[in-house]
Parts: C-alpha cells; structure tokens; sequence
C-alpha cells in the first residue's frame, strides 16, 4: 500500500515540479528516488525490475524513447544493490555514496541506449549533472526515513 | 553467491530487453506515449495543473504587491501636486490682485503682505502684517486692497509691519466725490466707518463714491475709498459731514497690496 501511494505521489509531484521549477534548471529525478527507496527495502529480484518499469513509465510520461530512462534506472538500481552490498548500511557517508555511484550509472545506462541507438547526447554541462544530482540527494535522504 | 549471479542475470535480461524495446519502439516514440498517456498522464496533469495555479496565484499576488505600491506612491506624488497647485492657485490669485492694483491704482506698487493680526481693541483699528523692513517697507507707505483703500504704515520692525487703517481714529485721508469737484478729509470713525468733511459747496449725496484727493499728499490720487451713506450738515450750515462705509471689509482682508509712497 505504502509502496502505491508512494508511486501515486511521485507522479503527482513530478506533474508539480514540472509546473514550478525554474525553466533551464535540471529538477530533481524523483523516479530514480523512488526506484531506490524501493531497491532499499526489496530484494534484487523485484528492485531491479520495478526500477526498469518505474524508468519506462517515466519514459512514457516524458513522450520520449521508450527505453532510455528505463536502462538507466535499472543500472541506477543495480549499483545502487552493489554499493549497498560492499559499504555498511544505515550510515550517512554510505548513503551518500551509494546514491552517488546510483546517480552516475543512471547516466551510464542513458548514454549506453544513446550510444545504441546511435542518438546524437545533447551537449550536457557538468554543473547540471552536478544540480540535478544536489536537488535529488535531499530527497533521497529523505525518503530513506521512511522505510517502504 | 547465487544472489549476485541471480542480480546480474535479471539485470542483463532487462538491459537486454530494455534495449530491444528502445530500438522497436523507435519508430513511434512519440504516438505510442501519446496512446499511453489516458493511462499514465492524470496524476501527472493534475500535478501540473496545481503547479500552474500556484504559479499564476504567486504572479499575481506579486503584481498587486507591485500595484499597490506604486499606488501608494501616486498618491504621496497627487497629494504633493495638489499642495503645490493650491500654492501656486494662491500665488496666481494674489499677482491678479497686485496686477489689477498695479493698473487700477497706482504703478508704485512695492510688495502684497499677509495679513497677520488685527487690533480689535475698539480705540484703534490696526492690522499687522507679515512683512517688514527686511521686504523694503517703510513707515509711511499707502496700503491698499483690490476694492479699495486701507490705511497706511506706521510702524515698522525687521518682519513686520502695522498700519493704521482709514477706519482708525487717528487715520486722516483727503477724499474728493468720484464725479464731482471739491475736497475734503475723512477721519476714522471705529468701528467700521469714516466721517468724511467738506465745504458746504462741495455737492455729494448717499451712494457717491470717494476715492483720495492729494492735499495731504499721503496717498495717491484716485484710490477708491467708500460709499457715502448719509450727508449732514454741520456747524450752522459752514461744513457738509458725510458717512462714509469703506469700500474694504477689513475683517476679511487676508493680503494688503503696500505701495510706493509719494
């Protein structure tokens, strides 16, 4: 149920964002927040796909390439499992790191369907990986208070 | 062991698949999001929906900020621009009044002083003005009104000035008839009238005008100065006494228009 109303919320709030966020200024990836605040409490074998599927919906929502977020939440989900297995949980460094090592392999899995399908990568700044990664991070600290 | 082989298995198999549908479904990107959206795009609208509210309800509470500001700031500007055009309706008012003196009585015209205190003691009818040595007047200079004469200058301090008006008992003032020949002197009669005497040959009636003669040589000639209101005679008939209203309502004088005197 929580894990419902979490979705629900998520769609919600990504409507909302998108309305008052400052027009040029990465938001923050709320689906990725989700995917590993449900990662955090599942086993891989369910975190990995719902991530996959939280990633398609969301590339449904966006009208774009069906696949493209899908792959990088799923990579996103699956390192996020892997720094969580090698560092000790429930710490605040970690936690830290394990979204870092999430966020960068999102990017990974995006520019890997790029690189697949032969996109052309828009010109991406590193000050806006680095925004998007800030804006996110208080949100995923704060979702992991509340275990799913 | 075997949970690290069953992630990496999972994740391959939907890298795989997440690959193969991204290259499928390429072709119709946009159109099969679209055909989707009824399914996944309420909650997100509604979302939106809110957000573009909100938006809108701060803009607008900002901008009627902004208008209420710069409404109070066109108020404080009207409320300055009314002060500063009654003062300049007042300043115009009182040029008219000096340039109609200027051409009706006399070109001498020195200064307009206020009116600032009045003497009401019953033996003197004085006025105080509010200007003095430091504006250039003197003892002895004419002061008159736009209706008519109002007495004279005598005394005078740095800001000050007072004057002894035709109503004054002291007051003495050579009048002659508008429209007939002959003079005579009017001497203050308080609290509000003149007594004016002439020789007997001397023809004036109720309701002739006196305006200054220059025997004295105090005042400039012309000046109106009252409407006789009843004629006597006295002294067994050797002199013709005259009652005389002055033309100006001393209580009600606010400005004095002060002359060159002769």
């Amino acid at each position: 149920m929580r894990r419902l109303l979490a979705l629900l919320l998520t769609l919600f709030l990504s409507g909302l964002l998108s309305a008052l966020w400052p027009q040029g200024l990465m938001a923050p990836d709320l689906f990725l927040v989700l995917a590993l605040w449900y990662a955090q409490g599942s086993p891989a074998y369910l975190g990995l796909p719902v991530a996959f599927l939280l990633g398609l919906l969301q590339d449904l929502l966006g009208y774009g390439l069906v696949g493209l977020h899908g792959v990088g939440l799923l990579f996103a989900a699956y390192a996020y499992y892997a720094a969580n297995r090698r560092l000790a949980s429930g710490e605040s460094l970690p936690a830290l790191v394990a979204f870092a090592w999430a966020f960068a392999a999102k990017w990974l899995g995006h520019f890997l369907v790029a690189y697949w399908l032969r996109l052309e990568i828009p010109p991406l700044i590193p000050l806006d990986l680095l925004l998007e990664a800030l804006f996110t991070l208080p949100l995923f600290l704060l979702a992991r208070r509340f275990r799913p | 062991m075997r949970e690290v082989a069953l992630r990496r298995a999972i994740f391959l198999l939907l890298l795989l698949l997440g690959l193969g549908l991204s290259a499928l479904t390429r072709p119709m990107a946009p159109r099969l999001a679209l055909t989707l959206s009824p399914l996944t795009a309420p909650l997100p609208a509604l979302g939106f929906r809110l957000g573009q509210n909100l938006k809108a309800s701060w803009s607008a509470l900002l901008n009627r900020q902004d208008l209420y500001a710069e409404n109070q700031a066109l108020k404080e500007k009207l409320a300055l621009l009314e002060g500063e055009n009654r003062r300049l309706a007042l300043e115009v008012a009182r040029l008219e009044r000096a340039l109609a003196v200027r051409k009706t009585q006399a070109p001498g015209l020195i200064a307009v002083a206020p009116v600032i205190g009045e003497d009401l003691s019953g033996l003197y009818r004085r006025l105080l003005l509010g200007m003095g040595e430091r504006d250039g007047l003197r003892v002895g200079m004419p002061v008159t009104a736009p209706q008519g004469l109002v007495g004279l200058i005598v005394e005078v301090e740095e800001r000050r000035a007072l004057v002894r008006t035709l109503v004054d008992p002291e007051s003495l003032v050579g009048v002659r008839p508008e429209k007939g020949l002959g003079r005579g002197i009017a001497r203050g009669a308080p609290p509000d009238r003149l007594l004016a005497e002439f020789p007997p040959s001397v023809k004036v009636a109720p309701g002739d005008l006196l305006v200054t003669g220059a025997p004295l040589g105090l005042f400039p000639d012309g000046i109106p100065v009252g409407r006789v209101e009843r004629v006597e005679r006295a002294l067994g008939g050797l002199k013709l006494r005259a009652w005389v209203r002055p033309l100006v309502d001393l209580s009600l004088l606010e400005e004095a228009i002060v002359l060159r005197p002769l």
